[in-house]
């Protein structure tokens, strides 16, 4: 195998709390995203994903001070952070708290320009775009969650397959994200039109959606955000009970 | 006695992962602009976030590139770190204002088709591998979109499966690295004490 799959675990964050998100339109707190950070850093992932899911709702710059936070922890884990970016000014300043990597959305739709921007200034392989999937009536859209406007992804495609201004897509299931095993499998199907490689995230936690998902060559990562908050060590458990070689074993493993 | 060991800060992006491995390994990080606090360091470090022409530019402009340079000629070891170890090479396709690299390396820096990001082997070359003893499965974090094309001799481990792709570049006291090796768990704290220590 010439490059391992990654597993992010994500914590979704309001106002600096970290919580359970279901379906983006419930939360449930459950605590500092500090102390998780150091968790998943012990158990040996891949990669973290911090998301302020309020802050570009709320026109509010990315959470600097908590990224500085985990900026200050002893941690030897990537980070990657989203939520807020609304410039590049923004992302300079994300990467120079901590991040190592930035997810930008709406910029994506609304201001091409920064994106090009950042990508001149940090690089592309700093910059993962996320697209937030619905489904109405069996048809995906890409969810604008600021206008609430469904956008149609088979004409976004092209733009997307076209641009070298970024390195990843986070392709998010909005509507089961933290729903036990409801990852929409037409969105993956539908994605096998898509060039670039791929983090899957959103309800994505049965073995055999997996399985399937992480043996596609685009595939690059997939994330779990809630179900890791559920038991200690739940990445190791995951590792164990998946027992595929697409993924590293940890670094904790190797002790 | 701890080493002193010197983080060059040259407006890149966050180094403190890079300061907490150095603090891990027992030794001291000294996070410095300073030729003056970088001369009495034991090793020096060129991190590695951002753009090629910033870096470089910051570089000549405070004339720490002839610092750097003489230093290379010295028996202090310096070490860059991605971005750090491009611009110690000749040039990189990544200046859009064509500026010449520190040119301690006898390489250029080329683009890859994609970025190369995520959790790979490494290889070694075989000139080098009775002086580092590299343990089976261990993986190491990239994050990268240029690529060091020079003088074989001076490829220390090239990127398994990318053959053409060096993972860590040396030449007498110089030690560049392309991946972060303070992102890369234990494994990557390992090899970064083997080369501050001992290779």
């Amino acid at each position: 195998m010439t490059i391992k799959k990654r597993f992010i675990a994500t914590i979704n964050m309001i106002d600096g709390l970290a919580v359970q998100s279901y379906g983006y339109k419930k939360y449930l707190p459950i605590g500092s995203p500090v102390d998780l950070v150091e968790n998943f850093n012990r158990w040996g992932v891949d990669e973290i994903l911090i998301q302020d899911i309020g802050a570009t709702k709320s026109n509010r710059s990315p959470n600097f001070k908590v990224i500085e936070m985990i900026s200050n922890l002893k941690i030897n884990t990537p980070l990657i952070y989203g939520g807020g970016i609304r410039n590049c000014s923004d992302a300079v300043r994300a990467v120079n708290a901590g991040a190592d990597r930035i997810v930008c959305g709406n910029l994506f739709i609304e201001k091409i320009d920064e994106i090009k921007k950042i990508s001149d200034t940090l690089g592309a392989q700093a910059i993962i775009i996320s697209i937030p999937v619905k489904t109405v009536k069996k048809d995906l859209f890409f969810f604008d969650y600021l206008k609430k406007n469904f956008l149609n992804l088979k004409l976004m495609i092209n733009n997307i397959n076209n641009s070298n201004l970024f390195s990843e897509i986070l392709l998010t299931d909005a509507s089961n994200e933290g729903f036990d095993k409801k990852f929409n499998m037409d969105i993956f199907n539908f994605f096998k039109l898509c060039n670039k490689d791929i983090i899957y995230f959103g309800g994505l936690n049965s073995l055999k959606s997996i399985k399937m998902i992480i043996s596609k060559k685009k595939t690059a990562a997939i994330a779990q955000g809630n179900f890791l908050t559920y038991k200690e060590l739940s990445y190791q458990n995951f590792l164990e009970k998946i027992s595929s070689n697409f993924f590293r074993k940890s670094y904790y493993d190797n002790i | 006695m701890k080493k002193n060991i010197g983080i060059l800060n040259y407006g890149t992006g966050n180094i403190s992962s890079l300061k907490n491995a150095i603090s891990k390994m027992n030794m001291t990080p000294i996070y410095t602009s300073s030729v003056n606090r970088l001369s009495k360091c034991d090793v020096i470090i060129l991190p590695g976030v951002g753009s090629f022409d910033t870096a470089i530019k910051y570089l000549k402009r405070k004339k720490i590139d002839i610092f750097l340079k003489r230093i290379a000629d010295s028996e202090t070891k310096l070490i860059g770190i991605c971005l750090g170890m491009e611009i110690m090479c000749n040039s990189s396709e990544e200046s859009r204002d064509k500026i010449k690299g520190l040119g301690l390396f006898n390489g250029n820096i080329l683009k890859l088709k994609k970025s190369n990001i995520g959790w790979r082997k490494i290889l070694l070359n075989k000139n080098y591998a009775n002086k580092y003893d590299l343990k089976k499965n261990t993986f190491y974090y990239f994050n990268h979109n240029y690529y060091f094309d020079g003088k074989k001799n001076d490829i220390f481990a090239n990127v398994s499966n990318m053959g053409h792709i060096p993972a860590i570049v040396t030449k007498n006291n110089l030690y560049g690295i392309q991946f972060h090796p303070e992102k890369s768990h234990g494994d990557g704290m390992q090899i970064l004490h083997e080369i501050i220590n001992s290779l």
